[in-house]
């Protein structure tokens, strides 16, 4: 009877997974066209073969939909940030890029991107935490290079390294933006949130003319 | 005849806009319809798309009405002059401690800004631009002054001031702090800018 009842728990379990993985493909497909606004729940689960019912076992709302889709690439996100943080030369330049590397992936899914950053905004704080836990595995390394950059001499004594990491997030995250209401490709927008790294590490007091 | 239609259309816009800001007080943005705005209204459900273009455009209007106050409670903080870095401080303060009380308004409209039409967006910074035009005319003189360098390209400076302004609202949300410690973290970034996390 024991055996029974466990067997149908991970059954069950491994049901939930199985149209997680169903909801989430079809969501990745639909948001490619007809794209995220025009999508809704009830045409993901038609794509899915799934129920209605059961999209919303798993996920509240479109938003966290979104979320998952896009978690699938922070593994890969991660990875692009390691390696340009990697290339050789000072901290400013190995962060921009870091974020040069990210923007590549990034520009694939420009719309998506800014879609979920909007949703940010106003989604709830647990989901907050739960995405913070997630995205900031992918970003990791920016916090280490920085620790690092702290460890050899590379920041000035007593760096306040909290507000800086916040401020380079945020030029990351405002770069998609002003990318997106200007029509710049990700070249244009490395290069955009390049001059702002470089701002933050040299200073705008006296900013040394940028390298060739 | 068309200045009748004109008073007409004013008194509309009036009508939903107060409708709107006692809705989304009472019930939040997300669970106020605008067939709801329009019946709170008392106007015709079609003649609210005569004037704004969707519910966010509406509270985007909210927002703005509030910006002339805003833009004067800067005013009155940079009378007291100093240099760049302290005034864009006292700039941030000012403008936070203005705008804590609908803090959960702004995170909407903050969100929906990410998504909106071109359209909106280009009104949007235009009417930004007033509360906030201290910041341009501050570090041109600044850069004049040799507080910022010569090198600084101000349009993205100032860019990035409004980025920093703009994400602490963020913070104040999910970690639930005041305006005194959004300042507090402003001020952090703020010297960063000036001074740069490099040594010297």
């Amino acid at each position: 009877m024991n055996l029974f009842s466990e067997t149908a728990v991970m059954t069950r379990d491994e049901q939930k997974k199985r149209t997680r993985e169903k909801v989430v493909a079809a969501a990745r497909l639909l948001f490619r066209e007809p794209g995220f606004e025009k999508t809704t729940i009830r045409m993901i689960a038609d794509v899915a073969g799934v129920a209605v019912g059961s999209v919303f076992t798993t996920f509240e709302t479109k938003d966290e939909v979104l979320v998952a889709v896009m978690e699938e690439n922070y593994g890969e996100i991660g990875a692009a940030i390691t390696k340009g943080l990697s290339t050789p030369g000072p901290i400013a330049d190995r962060i921009a890029a870091a974020f040069e590397q990210a923007f590549q992936l990034d520009f694939l899914r420009l719309d998506l991107v800014l879609h979920m950053i909007g949703a940010s905004l106003t989604w709830t704080r647990a989901f907050e935490l739960k995405n913070r836990a997630s995205l900031g595995q992918a970003f990791s390394g920016i916090g280490a290079a920085l620790a690092q950059a702290d460890a050899v001499g590379e920041l000035a004594p007593g760096t306040d390294r909290f507000a800086l990491e916040h401020l380079l997030l945020g030029i990351y995250l405002r770069t998609f933006r002003h990318a997106w209401y200007n029509g710049l490709d990700a070249s244009g927008a490395s290069a955009f949130a390049k001059n702002q790294v470089r701002m933050v590490f040299y200073g705008v007091s006296a900013l040394p003319a940028p390298r060739p | 005849m068309s200045g009748m239609r004109e008073t007409l259309k004013q008194r509309t816009r009036e009508r939903i806009l107060t409708a709107a800001r006692q809705l989304f007080a009472e019930q939040g943005f997300q669970k106020t319809t605008l067939r709801q705005i329009c019946e709170a209204a008392g106007v015709a459900v079609g003649s609210v798309f005569t004037t704004f273009e969707s519910k966010e455009d509406v509270l985007f209007e909210i927002a703005a009405e509030r910006y002339d106050g805003l833009a004067e409670a800067i005013a009155k903080d940079q009378a007291g002059g100093g240099s760049a870095r302290s005034r864009l401080k006292r700039g941030f303060h000012t403008a936070y401690r203005y705008e804590f009380d609908r803090l959960s308004l702004l995170m909407v409209q903050l969100g929906a800004s990410w998504t909106w039409s071109n359209e909106l967006e280009t009104r949007s910074q235009a009417r930004l631009a007033r509360p906030f035009a201290f910041i341009g005319s501050l570090i041109q003189d600044a850069q004049s002054a040799g507080e910022i360098g010569a090198k600084v390209d101000l349009a993205v400076f100032g860019d990035m001031l409004l980025g920093i302004y703009m994400r602490n609202y963020r913070h104040a949300w999910f970690r639930g702090i005041g305006p005194e410690d959004m300042a507090a973290l402003a001020n952090a970034q703020i010297d960063l800018l000036f001074d740069g996390a490099c040594p010297r």
